[in-house]
């Protein structure tokens, strides 16, 4: 068959890592095309790979007519103005996550997207990570029963720069997102309130910058289930991502991947090497994974396994913790 | 040095572990005195281990000048009227968590403490466990650096039965001052500073489909210290894999978890894939060295006259916490501990 021609729209550090993985891990992807508003630093590198149409305005990518799809991975801003021209100019949307940090542009993304007839996924890769996929898989099958509790730990090895956290929408916003995401994949259940608790605890210079570093988030299910994510910017011995699914039959608990499964033993202790460190490390195989899903929804003209929708209800449990960070309450969420 | 001369009062499941630990594992101390309000059951296994044979009346121990002191390891209901009588009749005291469902009744258990001079040690048994202790000393020799977030997965292998709603008292039970109450005061024995807030998230889970019962059976609870640093504990009454126990501390330099004990280190490694054993399920087999090493603390705290490891004030506020936690579940909010403080 012909492949899918995608155009790659922001070739910065995650733009330039999906166009690695379309090429060497998606044999059903061209990548046909990629544009950025600073094109220079990035063209010679583009070349080397390949890439025939190279822009610096996006929509002169949109105009090609035999563009099938576009991956957006330009900053947050601009996410939602660009998946609305691409949707209208016919293209199937993968986008970064978030869509947008307001809940009015999600929604005009996703009208946009439905008037459109286009496929659109968002870029919430741990659902295609090896070990979180599998715990969804002992869920499905009934192998824990019915689910009581859903457990997420989400550390990072080290915070991002003042000026990234000062433009991001906070921690809740930013790096929260995935694991609200996390909890409706594992529960496959709606969140109908948080209760967030947030604290500075790692760097002074964040508090300044008007968020949060650690937190703590309780989540209640519309399935009567209970869920908690704990998320800090800093955790010395690397990527911390655990989750553990319990249940009325048993819990499925992901630990952390080891680089490698070497133990050694000397007269101290047992030892084994730190977790990955940078979370393109880490997750390497689910941002492989996230694209082949993407390409068999557009293959076989299925449903995206992560759509814009998911988008929407990952940042409105996100703001809904905003919320009760400020006001010390629970707060409850409704959906239209 | 001279052995303590102990005895204990209330002889069921907990007390019988406590005979046993101060039989066999303590050298410190001998069992010169039992008794339960139904001595048959115990009786009867004390006779084949040569165990001193229960009486009914735990005030004849009280006035038995030869016992120095008592492990009250009666009913719940029970222990605050008994620490008071065995204060009043000069006992160091060891009981079993809680020391009262009623915090202004260990207010007035305190005042009258200090007034007789006696020792007070609760049953927050778990301070003893050897993983924790490792954990503890990990952070108390800054291995962890400052604590930012504490972790606690605590869950029985099944719930309580009906018996334990409808029986006296048990209008007090819940899974927050009977189950959760072990975990409040682990978060204090890991971080010593005191916890300010509380947030509990509640739910009726097991017991679904279960009208007659009414009471959260599965929960996660938030925690906020007064040095801002945040704690969680989820707990559950029914993990049907075993007695789920563990622990994470996490700070600035690092963390430290804990994992469940298990039956054996056995692995098969076979077509199904790798199977290995459950955590254990009694408290008997999870915790019974940790019941005699703290009755082991009680008594060296005794012969030292030093202060006991775990006291009475540990035990109030864990009994704050609870109520703040069972509070915060029915109305939805977080509690501010000082809102539920008694006067002191």
């Amino acid at each position: 068959m012909t492949k899918f021609k995608f155009g790659i729209i922001g070739t910065g550090r995650i733009g330039k890592f999906h166009i690695e993985n379309l090429m060497r891990y998606i044999p059903d992807v061209d990548v046909y095309a990629a544009a950025d508003v600073m094109i220079d630093a990035s063209s010679e590198w583009l070349e080397e790979q390949g890439i025939k149409h190279i822009y610096q305005d996006y929509t002169d990518l949109l105009k090609l007519e035999d563009l099938d799809a576009v991956v957006i991975s330009t900053p947050t801003d601009t996410h939602a103005d660009i998946a609305i021209a691409s949707a209208e100019a016919g293209k199937h949307v993968f986008c970064e996550k978030p869509v947008d940090l307001t809940v009015e542009r999600v929604k005009e993304v996703i009208e946009v997207v439905k008037k459109s007839n286009v496929k659109f996924q968002v870029g919430f890769n741990r659902r295609f990570d090896h070990n979180f996929r599998r715990v969804r898989e002992h869920v499905e099958k009934g192998n824990i029963g019915d689910i009581h509790t859903v457990l997420v730990t989400s550390r990072d090895p080290a915070p991002p720069s003042i000026d990234y956290i000062k433009s991001s929408g906070g921690l809740f916003l930013d790096m929260m997102i995935h694991d609200f995401d996390m909890v409706r994949y594992q529960s496959g259940a709606e969140v109908v309130a948080v209760t967030a608790h947030g604290a500075n605890l790692v760097d002074p210079a964040i508090e300044e910058a008007g968020d949060i570093d650690t937190a703590i988030v309780t989540l209640e299910l519309s399935n009567g289930a209970l869920a908690m994510i704990n998320n800090s910017r800093q955790a010395v011995y690397g990527y911390d991502q655990r989750v553990e699914v319990f249940g009325s039959k048993g819990q499925a608990v992901a630990h952390n991947d080891k680089p490698n499964a070497v133990e050694l033993y000397t007269t101290e202790d047992i030892s084994t090497d730190k977790i990955p460190y940078f979370f393109l490390d880490r997750y390497t195989g689910a941002f492989v994974n996230q694209f082949t899903d993407f390409v068999k929804a557009l293959k076989d003209e299925i449903e995206v396994p992560v759509n814009d929708v998911d988008g929407l209800r990952a940042i409105e449990i996100a703001l809904a913790c905003n919320e009760s960070l400020k006001t010390g309450q629970r707060v409850e969420l409704k959906y239209d | 040095m001279k052995k303590v001369k102990l005895a204990v009062i209330g002889a069921g499941n907990v007390g019988r572990i406590h005979v046993e630990n101060i039989v066999n594992k303590l050298d410190n101390a001998e069992l010169v005195a039992v008794s339960d309000f139904y001595p048959e059951k115990y009786n009867e296994i004390a006779s084949e281990k040569g165990w001193p044979l229960a009486r009914k009346e735990y005030r004849e121990i009280l006035k038995d000048e030869e016992v120095d002191a008592v492990v009250i390891a009666t009913p719940a209901a029970l222990h605050g009227d008994m620490i008071i009588e065995s204060a009043k009749a000069g006992k160091d005291v060891f009981c079993e968590k809680p020391l009262d469902y009623d915090k202004e009744k260990i207010v007035e258990i305190m005042k009258i403490v200090e007034e007789t001079g006696i020792k007070l040690q609760i049953g927050f048994n778990r301070r003893f466990d050897k993983n924790f202790m490792k954990a503890k000393e990990l952070v108390e020799t800054g291995k962890l650096g400052d604590i930012h977030v504490i972790k606690i997965t605590s869950r029985d292998p099944s719930p309580p039965g009906m018996e334990y709603f409808t029986a006296p008292g048990g209008e007090h039970c819940s899974i927050y001052t009977d189950t959760t109450i072990h975990d409040f005061d682990m978060v204090r024995f890991f971080n010593p500073a005191e916890v300010v807030e509380v947030y509990a998230m509640g739910s009726k889970l097991i017991n679904k489909d279960v009208e007659e019962i009414t009471r959260d059976d599965t929960c996660v609870i938030t925690l906020r210290f007064e040095d801002d640093s945040l704690a969680v504990i989820d707990n559950s009454w029914e993990a049907v894999y075993g007695y789920d126990q563990r622990s994470e501390v996490f700070g600035t330099k690092g963390a430290v978890t804990v994992e469940n004990d298990v039956f054996s280190e056995t692995t098969l490694h076979a077509t199904e894939g790798i199977i290995s054993e459950k955590p254990l399920v009694t408290i008997k087999d999870r915790y019974g060295e940790s019941y005699a090493n703290e009755i082991k603390a009680f008594v060296d705290a005794i012969q030292n006259d030093a202060k006991v490891p775990v006291d009475a004030y540990d035990g109030l506020i864990s009994i704050v916490i609870a109520d703040a936690a069972r509070l915060s579940a029915e109305e939805n909010r977080p509690i501010k501990i000082k809102e539920l403080m008694p006067e002191m």
